[in-house]
């Protein structure tokens, strides 16, 4: 993970720079200013000197959790970033729980009854739901549930607690419908798979309870390719939740990143995509670690 | 004699009796909706009643009239023609991600698994970093250092799409290489460069052109994202993901703005899946796709006795 | 005597990509108390669909069967999926060819023998694990409290189809199922493992249905045969009399084929063609097309079944007589 990490940082720096734009214009949000205050504020943000240079300067800076410091809002990165990874991360937690648990028994049910007019019906949800791009969603349920029925806000965060949950309860749903549709499919795959499977005709034959069969036997093994998808899905969720945010103008990290993009403004980019690297990294991680506990195959090696 | 015997591998094979039919109802109708969609699109011009940038500002945020089929935006230009118009950014666009990404990521992993060894290692270390950034984010960074716009959109995505190809293809190629056919190839004499393209590509070629069709659709989906975060396509040009977004501030006086797109690029999507479902199933013969016994019977009873039917007694 | 397990004119219709296939059309067998009984033939002959058939392990979706299958007096065919459930492991149960993939990867064995307890016999987990180590103990896995807690894939393949038998016999069901249960498995195994079964057979007064494509394997382990071709059982004997008077001309002809069973020097020999596809209902004999007897009346209706004596039955019209028989 680490040797990743150093060259993701480096491919992140490198690229941000591919073309040579002048980042003093979004410091000076266009005003027009002299030479002199221009070369002060190269100076100061190390734009004088060269790349590798500022590269060592920016990564010793990261190590030791300073990321520089922004070129529009002149704070620095870190604060940007904690003032608002909290929306994030709950956005993402949260449809990622709401979506496991509703795809998981979607897609073991689509399984079991497989061709059944239910499944049929499901998998024709689930594949306008995958069709479906997460902001399109978004909007739609803006639409619906909170412009035309007023039942949730459209927009905003929330104070306390559950205000903040009330204001999430949209956000959450929309970014976990699309998930929803690519596990439940991936577990409808897979349990078929694993129904059709030798072991699974034994342990009918040896007259365990179907329902047994399919939940203790043929799900725990249908469990390995789940997780892997779900972890990649996880990844596009970061990214979804960037969306998502900006629908529903929350202001979170997606908000920060984008209007960084957009500004040229190097230490935001450059912060918050290798704080998203490293989030996915870390789930890559635990999920490496849910394979060894369900799979005593990769345990014992 | 012995290219007769060897061929082209399990190709040789493709006179076996198939199950089923690729145009299932289900596939000949997402077929008929994609044609028509893409033809209505290349035909913008000939098609569209109205100039897709005409502004008409008396008509601005119309709802849907005769004279502008779905209304308006907020400068007054005809939707339809829009949507017509933006459905060729978004399609040339979707086909520029997934052609870059093919001819990038299949010759890497016919490579990476045919030879093995340092080239391999080399390109999968490489995928790895790819695939360590969370889906479109490194398309992101790619526009940030690029700058914004059509071009650098479809460049980023065409980047960010080689990876998953490059795998499929290599773990294909892997199977494919210990295949006997392609040992004997390789003991008459062929060149490395025949054997990958002439003899294992066509054999992996169904698998990958699944894999395609299903990513133009999520090129799309993607291409839209970036437009819609407005680092994609820039207004004014026309295209579904950037109308999303300009539409959304509207979307109490016109919702149509929004959703038109919308429901075009989820229409679009829908029956490039269903297409390549259908493509998988008829091509590899996926068991799962079987009828069950009484629906087969029937249909099959009934073929049987309206064949006898026929027949003089 | 009351036979343990009686199938009359069984058959089963299965759904492929390919169209429908007549796999079973019209299986008679019987297997009685205490008794090990073969079932050979070529492969695709129906051998493992007859086993599957009893225990109704097909995918009701893709199949239909129709017949008979009486067991204990009891009408299998008919009866809803609970009580099939129940019957499942407990009066009958069976092990399968390839014990690899025949074992849940990710249960220990020991877990997987005590769930036939759990749900068989109502017992409490602990009981239940007590009693799985016997079970292994009893087919010869040692030392048991070390191996219980393992995996399948520690396993060598001839220890996975022992854990097999142990969770088959851990009810002490009457009938067991063995389809192909040493094909998998390296010659010296496969001897230990048939011994294994013959002796509990012996012990626990078990009836055993041995599926196998081994001529040599029925000779040495059953006390009757039924041979098999093309979804319909030929013949049915004493193993010792079928042997010795081979009335169809298949059994005959595969009782040639064995290596060993001519004497040296000689060409072993082979059935010329193959087995039929089954993709239309037989009509008439399905081995005609192969046999070097056959004439107009084998071409044009299925045979009756003939009897050779001494409950050793054959379906031809001529079957071989005893001067053509014992040169075998």
């Amino acid at each position: 993970m680490i040797p990743v990490l150093i060259v993701v940082s480096v491919l992140i720096f490198a690229m941000v720079r591919i073309t040579p734009s002048d980042p003093v214009a979004s410091m000076t949000k266009g005003k027009n200013v002299s030479e002199e205050t221009r070369q002060e504020l190269r100076v100061r943000y190390h734009l004088d000197k060269n790349p590798a240079e500022q590269y060592l300067i920016w990564i010793t800076g990261t190590l030791h959790g300073d990321l520089g410091e922004s070129y529009q809002y002149k704070q620095s990165v870190g604060s940007l970033i904690s003032q608002r990874i909290g929306i994030t991360l709950s956005l993402v937690i949260l449809s990622g729980i709401l979506s496991v648990l509703v795809a998981i028994p979607v897609g073991v049910i689509s399984a079991v009854k497989m061709n059944s007019a239910l499944d049929k019906f499901l998998s024709v949800l689930t594949l306008v739901f995958v069709a479906s791009p997460v902001f399109l969603t978004a909007i739609i349920m803006m639409f619906v549930f909170a412009l035309k029925m007023g039942l949730f806000p459209s927009f905003g965060t929330g104070n306390g607690l559950w205000d903040s949950l009330y204001h999430m309860v949209l956000p959450s749903v929309a970014l976990a419908m699309n998930m929803v549709a690519l596990t439940s499919r991936i577990t409808r795959t897979s349990m078929i798979e694993q129904l059709n499977s030798d072991y699974i005709r034994t342990a009918t034959a040896k007259g365990i309870p179907r329902m047994r069969v399919i939940v203790t036997y043929a799900l725990k093994n249908a469990l390995i390719p789940i997780i892997t998808v779900t972890s990649i899905q996880i990844g596009s969720m970061l990214v979804g939740a960037v969306l998502v945010e900006s629908v529903f103008a929350m202001g979170g990290l997606g908000d920060l990143l984008i209007s960084g993009i957009k500004a040229a403004d190097y230490p935001v980019v450059q912060g918050v995509t290798l704080l998203l690297v490293f989030i996915f990294l870390c789930i890559n991680l635990v999920v490496d670690i849910f394979y060894a506990i369900l799979d005593p195959r990769i345990r014992l090696k | 004699m012995f290219s007769v015997l060897i061929g082209h591998g399990p190709l040789c094979r493709s006179k076996k009796k198939r199950y089923g039919k690729l145009l299932t109802p289900a596939v000949t109708i997402s077929l008929a909706i994609l044609v028509l969609i893409v033809l209505a699109c290349t035909l913008a011009p000939v098609v569209a009643p109205c100039d897709p940038n005409a502004q008409d500002l008396a008509s601005r945020l119309a709802m849907p009239s005769s004279a502008h089929w779905l209304g308006c935006d907020q400068n007054g230009r005809d939707l339809f023609s829009r949507v017509l118009y933006g459905g060729r950014t978004a399609l040339t666009g979707a086909l520029g991600v997934v052609a870059f990404s093919m001819v990038v990521g299949i010759p890497l992993g016919l490579i990476s698994g045919y030879y093995g060894g340092l080239a391999d290692n080399l390109i999968m270390r490489v995928c790895d970093v790819v695939l360590s950034f969370p889906s479109l984010l490194l398309a992101f960074i790619f526009v940030a250092g690029l700058g914004r716009g059509t071009f650098n959109a479809i460049l980023a995505l065409g980047i960010v799409y080689v990876p998953m190809l490059t795998r499929l293809t290599r773990s294909l190629t892997m199977v494919e290489k210990n295949k006997i056919y392609v040992v004997a190839c390789d003991s008459l004499g062929y060149s490395d460069l025949r054997i990958m393209y002439r003899h294992i590509l066509p054999n992996c070629i169904s698998t990958i052109l699944v894999q395609i069709t299903l990513d133009i659709g999520y090129a799309i989906l993607d291409l839209a994202a970036l437009s819609f975060l407005g680092l994609g396509v820039q207004p004014p040009q026309a295209d579904w993901g950037a109308m999303l977004d300009e539409g959304r501030t509207f979307l109490l006086q016109n919702p149509f703005l929004s959703l038109v797109p919308g429901a075009v690029i989820v229409l679009m999507v829908v029956s490039l899946n269903i297409f390549s479902d259908g493509l998988h199933q008829y091509l590899d013969q996926v068991q799962t796709a079987l009828p069950s016994f009484r629906t087969y019977e029937r249909k099959y009873l009934k073929k049987k006795e309206a064949r006898s039917d026929g027949e003089p007694a | 005597m009351e036979n343990l397990l009686e199938i009359r004119n069984l058959t089963v219709e299965l759904m492929t990509t390919r169209g429908i296939v007549y796999a079973l059309s019209g299986v008679d067998l019987a297997v009685r108390p205490g008794e090990i009984h073969g079932v050979v033939g070529e492969s695709g002959c129906g051998k493992s669909m007859t086993a599957k058939s009893i225990l109704r392990l097909h995918n009701p979706q893709r199949s239909r069967m129709k017949g008979s299958i009486r067991f204990e007096g009891r009408e299998l065919l008919g009866l809803p999926d609970r009580e099939i459930e129940k019957l499942r492991g407990s009066a009958v149960s069976m092990i399968f060819q390839d014990p690899m993939t025949s074992l849940n990867p990710l249960m220990t064995i020991g877990d997987q023998i005590a769930d036939m307890y759990r749900f068989h016999a109502r017992a409490g987990k602990k009981e239940a694990l007590e009693k799985a180590q016997e079970m292994l103990e009893k087919v010869g896995i040692a030392p048991a409290a070390k191996r219980f807690r393992q995996y399948p894939f520690e396993l060598s393949g001839g220890m996975q189809q022992r854990v097999m038998i142990a969770m088959a016999i851990a009810c002490a069901p009457k009938l067991l199922i063995a389809d192909e249960p040493t094909t998998a498995l390296d010659v010296t195994i496969q001897a230990q493992i048939l011994e294994l079964l013959q002796q509990l057979s012996a012990d626990m007064g078990m009836s055993i249905l041995l599926i196998t494509h081994n001529f040599g394997i029925v000779a040495e382990t059953c006390q009757r045969v039924s041979v098999m071709y093309a979804g319909k059982v030929v013949e049915t004997g004493e193993t010792r009399d079928l042997l010795r008077r081979a009335s169809h001309p298949y059994s005959r002809a595969l009782i040639r084929s064995i290596p060993g069973c001519e004497e040296r020097g000689t060409r072993l020999e082979t059935i010329p063609g193959s087995p039929p596809a089954l993709f239309e209902p037989p009509e008439s004999c399905m081995f005609a097309p192969r046999c070097p007897f056959a004439e107009e009346r084998c071409r044009k209706a299925y045979p009756t079944l003939f009897d050779c004596g001494g409950g050793h039955l054959a379906a031809c019209f001529k079957p071989l007589g005893k001067e053509e028989s014992t040169r075998v």
